[in-house]
């Protein structure tokens, strides 16, 4: 990713340059969507995320600090976009104890095969600040620094919130047979 | 029990997060501890696991559609110069504001009939729904933070409809003005969410607010396509300090 380009995309997006942001959105869509995905274990629900995450981050351009990465302020959006939603679905849904059940549907469309389901589940079932670490760490691939600045947590309790979800998955998988325990 | 330096330093190794003096350390544990080996190889074989994981598709229409919806600043937008006070005097009203007054909405209806409860519950509910899912789309935004004046001005369709908010601060005692100007742009009604300042005044297309403290306020309009007369449609806001020195200025256009 051409991350030291994007405070030059951006200073052009606050002129009013639509090319700047269609560089910026096809730079940031698809980690977006896909960090979206993982949190939502639900296509339709990832899309809405990501939208809405582009939406959010232009509407508050000039509240966006250059002192910061471009990326590491978009996916803070996505991540509290992902949280909000999944608190409000959480209103409306019983509480699911089979995390199994909990990516079936969606999910299978968007996740070929039985181990992409196996594994999106053993996710599902994580708590919300869990399933954030594996995901930035994991699936797009970020420093703990850059975790911590996206979280607003110390590099510490990044460590050690990793640490602590990469032991439930652990054991999760190994009690399916996914990991040799 | 493995100790935590170790698993940070276990952790760290898979995640490309060590430095050289680290690794050497990480090499010594490892050669040193059964438990530390069997957690790293653990570790190790679950971010294996992960990264089989195939990236979801993206969905058909995604970019167009975020791209449909993002509206940027437009460079026209930013300063526009205006006097409000040399505009024609507008026959004015009286609005409900008062100092201190906190959380109380008031809505004034400009139309020539009077509008009844459920047309008014409506006015207000358009400008500020309840919970829900809204349709929102900005239009266009004015914002400002000096130590005289913090403000922000969002110009937005919502659920279809024309609407303004206004949020601002005067640090200092000093004044707002607010005014539609050009191609058929008209208030249908406003209402006030929160007012600190001593005095709050409307006339049939401008707004004038001064004092100190924070106010804020929502402005619901509309556009007549048969009253246009060629100028672009566009509300232009004028901050002034107590003794009438314009402090900044700005327009937003509806496109």
């Amino acid at each position: 990713m051409h991350r030291d380009h994007d405070a030059e995309l951006l200073r052009d997006c606050k002129k009013g340059d639509r090319q700047a942001l269609g560089s910026l959105v096809r730079r940031y869509e698809r980690p977006v969507y896909n960090a979206a995905f993982r949190m939502m274990g639900n296509p339709d629900e990832a899309a809405d995320v990501t939208q809405t995450v582009f939406l959010k981050a232009f509407e508050n351009l000039d509240r966006y600090q250059p002192k910061f990465k471009f990326f590491s302020w978009i996916y803070r959006i996505a991540i509290n976009e992902c949280i909000d939603q999944l608190n409000r679905r959480n209103r409306f849904e019983p509480l699911d104890e089979n995390p199994e059940a909990t990516a079936r549907g969606p999910v299978d469309v968007a996740v070929t095969g039985q181990l992409g389901r196996d594994i999106q589940a053993v996710l599902m079932a994580l708590n919300e600040d869990h399933r954030s670490v594996i995901v930035l760490r994991h699936f797009t691939e970020l420093s703990y620094r850059e975790m911590s600045e996206i979280l607003q947590i110390p590099e510490k309790t990044v460590k050690s919130r990793l640490f602590s979800a990469r032991q439930q998955m652990k054991g999760r998988l190994e009690e399916m047979g996914i990991l040799s325990a | 029990m493995i100790d935590e330096r170790s698993r940070d330093l276990i952790q760290a190794d898979l995640d490309g997060a060590l430095d050289p003096q680290e690794q050497a350390e990480l090499e010594l544990l490892l050669a040193q501890s059964d438990e530390a080996r069997r957690l790293h190889s653990e570790l190790r074989e679950l971010a294996r696991v992960l990264r089989q994981l195939p990236e979801p598709e993206l969905p058909a229409g995604l970019r167009d559609r975020i791209l449909g919806q993002v509206r940027l600043p437009r460079e026209d937008a930013r300063v526009v110069p205006f006097r409000l006070r040399e505009l024609p005097t507008f026959v004015r009203y009286g609005f409900a504001a008062a100092a201190g007054l906190l959380l109380a909405v008031g809505v004034y209806e400009y139309r020539s009939q009077t509008p009844d409860a459920q047309d008014l519950n409506r006015m207000v509910g358009s400008i500020m729904p309840g919970e829900g899912a809204v349709q929102e789309t900005v239009i266009d935004r004015f914002t400002l933070d000096t130590e005289a004046l913090a403000t922000e001005a969002v110009l937005q369709l919502r659920e279809g409809a024309l609407v303004l908010d206004v949020r601002f601060e005067h640090r200092s005692a000093g004044e707002l003005a607010l005014e539609l100007r050009g191609d058929g742009l008209a208030f249908d009604a406003i209402a006030q969410t929160h007012s600190e300042l001593s005095e709050f005044d409307v006339t049939d297309r401008a707004v004038h607010a001064s004092g100190q403290g924070r106010q804020e306020f929502a402005v619901l309009m509309h556009r007549d396509g048969d009253q246009a007369d060629g100028d672009p449609a566009v509300v232009r806001l004028a901050y002034y300090s107590s003794d009438g020195a314009l402090i900044t200025e700005g327009a937003l256009v509806v496109e």
